[in-house]
């Protein structure tokens, strides 16, 4: 579903990724995994389109290159970023319409909502509360929720597990491993390697912008050299 | 033995003189250009944008190191002039300008050189008064602080006709500034904005005016060094206007209001606020653009037709450079650059 | 009491003429950061199209003020797509000049294809009458300004808070990277801000020709000037902010008018801007803005 060769990105003379290579494929939950500024972000902004980047992007065998994040969207990747970034000024449900704006077809937006709400009820409760004032979890399940809006067949969750207390941390992958059940191909970014191998079919390991691992999740999960190696763990 | 204590203890002071030099070179080479032909009008408009040089260059050490934009630098040329054009006109030309001037004014006059001491004093109280004001508060805020300072002082000067004489022109100044008079005046006052620039202070202060948060983590006291700009920039363009008084003999509070700032800010940001190189590059292309183009307003004779005369033009083609000045280089045309950076440029410092 | 009542109208009509102004600049600002100091030539553009229609024989109200308003509408639009697209993503101090060299572009092209000297512009003359509202008489021309306005603003609150481009418009106020990543196109809501805040100056230039009878190639400046102080004193990029300050300049003003003894009218503009200095050195942050911290989050 997602293929990228040779990604380059580039911060002025600093290289942030260099000549990663990864594929996604339809059902799957892929993890990226890595220490802190392995380029695990910048993966993600260059899929996204938000930082300039060489080299190809596939998406659906079709390069995306040069289609503008708005228009990435609209081709149904959804990205659910790091800090979770919830339009704080406006409701849940302002924040959950929002999320649907690249959906043509109006009268699937209150079906939509109601999904989301059902699966995570304590949304429902907030509906008209202001999202600046939700806790933590509740920004994070917001945030995934308005990513789920937009109908994407593809969803980035950049470290959805960043700054939340364990027993939220469990809340949130729950929710994360429903989404998988139900078909949804996933990319997911985590510094919290035991979680992410938990959840994830295959992983790749990054660190200083380059390709250190990859393979089945459970099989980096089991060997204690890659991870002791790499990510410090 | 003095001088190499001197660069050790600071190192910034001989690449900070040196380059200043070689900032105010262009501006030399025109000018030396221009008394050579011994045409006069291009002397007398050699000499405006000598002027501009100071006026600019001292709006730079404001703006290029507090970052923000000032509204108010033109404030403190027309104090300069009109300080030392109150305080060194002839006694008797009082009688006919400013009889009733306040203070006992009407009855003083001062030689020049004593008359741009005592204006550099009346300008640096102000600057300190008005400096109080604005590093109170940074960002927009300030920018508006700036734009207020330019109403009120323009009222101020409108208002008091004893002493200004509102919007009549204050005339009978004594003209004894030449053109190399001027540029030696320009190149202290480049080469001070670039010690400024070079120094400790001012390279705190361009830290800070990037990244408020971490400059005062570090200690930097931020609102004294702003001050400190603040008042180095009046006292620059002060000067500018006390070198304009003193060539033109003739000044009126109008010249200095809004279409003298836009100009002068727009050559600044044109040229790169960020450095002093900027200010001089951007005077010089504004300058020779505008006066190319003002040729062509007055109907000129080309392949022998005589074309119309199209008031407006000049400031349509200051508009579309700016505009596309803006567009292809949008930190001015030397960015945060020096010539002597292109030049000669420098090495991550080891020691 | 009718002086106190008169003057009241006199200070909501120079007040919603700013305020009209002050939310077109701070919509802009809000969204984008930029400072468009060529708003003011939104208005001249407004005025303009009035005047070169009558020269066209073109003079009937209905038909000069929808095309006036149209035309300003037109105007920032244009002036979104040539200029101000190319240097979105630049410093605040690019930006300004951008929008410097679009005022000084204008006002010279005015100037050299139709004159330096004011122009009269008497259709719209009609409305500088007074009325009798009971035992008040009142200048018709400022009741039409209060009332336009609030109708406007009441617009301008619906659109913001029911549809979904206007609740991405308050978003991208906050997060404009977030609001791109939903799918939202950037362009459309930049095109959109620019759209309203020529659809303001331009009904407030509607207003600001009726009062003057004509029209000259800078008279936008000083309207916006104040408009811009009205923005700051309200909290810069805040729109409620934007409101209020317009209003409360208005009141400064006529307030100072009629309460500076006669032979001090030349000092009008020294104190009001005196008067807001000092607003601006009390309160920093503006009337409505939030007291933010160095580093504080984003709440």
């Amino acid at each position: 579903m997602l293929s990228i060769s040779n990604l380059v990105v580039a911060y002025g003379p600093v290289l942030a990724v260099r000549g990663l290579s990864l594929e996604v494929f339809k059902g799957e939950a892929v993890a990226l995994i890595g220490p802190n500024g392995a380029g695990k972000t910048s993966t993600i902004m260059a899929l996204a389109g938000l930082v300039p980047a060489r080299g190809d992007i596939l998406f659906d065998s079709a390069p995306i290159n040069s289609l503008s994040t708005e228009d990435r969207v609209r081709l149904g990747i959804a990205l659910c970023p790091e800090g979770r970034r919830v339009f704080v000024g406006l409701t849940v449900l302002e924040n959950l319409v929002l999320g649907a704006a690249s959906q043509p077809d109006r009268s699937r937006r209150k079906q939509d909502i109601d999904y989301c709400f059902d699966l995570f009820p304590r949304l429902a409760e907030r509906r008209d509360q202001v999202a600046g004032t939700l806790s933590g979890g509740e920004q994070q399940m917001l945030a995934i929720a308005r990513a789920l809006m937009s109908r994407p067949r593809f969803l980035i969750l950049d470290e959805p597990s960043l700054g939340l207390a364990p027993r939220i941390i469990e809340v949130i992958f729950e929710h994360i491993a429903k989404l998988k059940a139900s078909g949804m191909t996933i990319l997911l970014v985590e510094q919290n390697v035991g979680k992410a191998l938990a959840i994830a079919d295959r992983a790749y390991v990054l660190a200083s912008g380059s390709l250190r691992a990859t393979g089945k999740a459970s099989d980096l999960a089991a060997d204690p050299e890659t991870i002791s190696a790499y990510l410090g763990g | 033995m003095t001088s190499t204590n001197q660069s050790r203890r600071r190192p910034f002071l001989r690449r900070a003189v040196l380059g200043g030099l070689m900032t105010a070179l262009p501006m030399l080479l025109v000018c030396i250009a221009i008394i050579a032909t011994g045409e006069q009008w291009m002397v007398r408009l050699a000499y405006a944008g000598v002027v501009a040089v100071v006026v600019v260059v001292g709006l730079q050490i404001q703006m290029g190191n507090s970052g923000g934009v000032s509204f108010s630098h033109t404030v403190f040329v027309a104090i300069g002039a009109y300080a030392v054009a109150i305080l060194s006109v002839p006694v008797q030309m009082k009688k006919l300008i400013i009889p009733n001037a306040p203070f006992g004014l009407a009855d003083l006059s001062l030689s020049p050189a004593a008359a741009v001491l005592v204006a550099l004093l009346i300008v640096a109280v102000l600057a300190v008064i008005t400096g109080l004001v604005i590093v109170r508060v940074s960002g927009i805020a300030a920018d508006i602080l700036t734009l207020c300072l330019q109403i009120i002082a323009h009222s101020v000067f409108m208002y008091w006709t004893s002493l200004f004489r509102g919007s009549q022109a204050f005339f009978g100044i004594p003209q004894f500034m030449t053109l190399p008079a001027a540029l030696a005046v320009a190149m202290a006052v480049i080469i001070g904005a670039r010690i400024f620039r070079d120094s400790p202070w001012g390279v705190q202060l361009r830290a800070s005016s990037e990244n408020l948060l971490a400059a005062r983590c570090f200690a930097v006291n931020v609102t004294r060094l702003r001050l400190l700009a603040w008042i180095l920039s009046a006292l620059a363009c002060s000067i500018g206007g006390m070198i304009f008084a003193f060539y033109i003999g003739t000044i009126n509070a109008q010249s200095f209001y809004f279409p003298y700032v836009f100009l002068t800010v727009a050559m600044l940001i044109l040229g790169g606020m960020n450095s002093v190189s900027g200010a001089v590059v951007g005077v010089l292309i504004i300058s020779i653009g505008i006066e190319l183009i003002r040729n062509l307003e007055n109907g000129p004779v080309l392949f022998g037709i005589e074309l119309p005369t199209l008031y407006g033009l000049s400031g349509l083609a200051l508009g579309a450079v700016i505009i596309l000045g803006m567009v292809l280089r949008p930190a001015g045309i030397m960015g945060t650059r020096e010539f002597d950076d292109i030049l000669f440029p420098r090495r991550p410092e080891t020691e | 009491m009718d002086f106190v009542l008169q003057q009241i109208l006199n200070a909501l009509a120079f007040g919603s003429e700013y305020a009209l102004l002050a939310l077109g600049l701070a919509i802009v600002f809000s969204i984008m950061g930029l400072v468009n100091f060529a708003h003011g030539e939104i208005i001249t553009i407004g005025a303009y199209t009035m005047y070169i229609m009558i020269v066209m024989g073109l003079g009937s109200p209905l038909l000069v003020i929808p095309l006036a308003v149209l035309a300003a509408v037109l105007g920032a639009l244009a002036f979104e797509r040539v200029a101000f697209r190319p240097v979105r993503y630049a410093p605040t101090s690019t930006g300004m000049l951008t929008a410097f060299g679009v005022s000084i572009l204008v006002q010279n092209a005015f100037l050299l294809f139709i004159s330096a000297r004011p122009r009269a512009v008497s259709v719209l003359g009609g409305l500088n009458v007074t009325v009798w509202v009971g035992p008040l008489r009142l200048q018709l021309l400022q009741i039409l300004e209060l009332g336009v306005s609030l109708v406007v603003t009441l617009g301008l609150i619906l659109f913001l808070t029911r549809s979904t481009l206007g609740l991405a418009m308050r978003a991208a106020a906050r997060d404009f990277a977030m609001v791109r990543l939903v799918g939202i196109r950037a362009n459309r809501v930049i095109a959109t801000a620019f759209g309203i805040s020529g659809l303001l100056a331009g009904i407030a230039a509607v207003f600001i020709v009726a009062r003057r009878g004509s029209i000259e190639p800078d008279m936008g400046f000083m309207p916006v000037l104040k408009a811009f102080v009205a923005c700051v004193i309200g909290g810069f990029g805040s729109l409620p902010g934007a409101a209020v300050g317009g209003l409360l300049l208005g009141f400064i003003e006529v307030g100072i008018l009629v309460l500076l003894p006669q032979q001090w009218g030349g000092l009008t503009d020294a104190i009001v801007f005196a008067l807001i200095a000092l607003i601006l050195v009390t309160r920093p942050q503006g009337l409505m803005g939030r007291n933010v911290e160095l580093g504080d989050k984003e709440r």
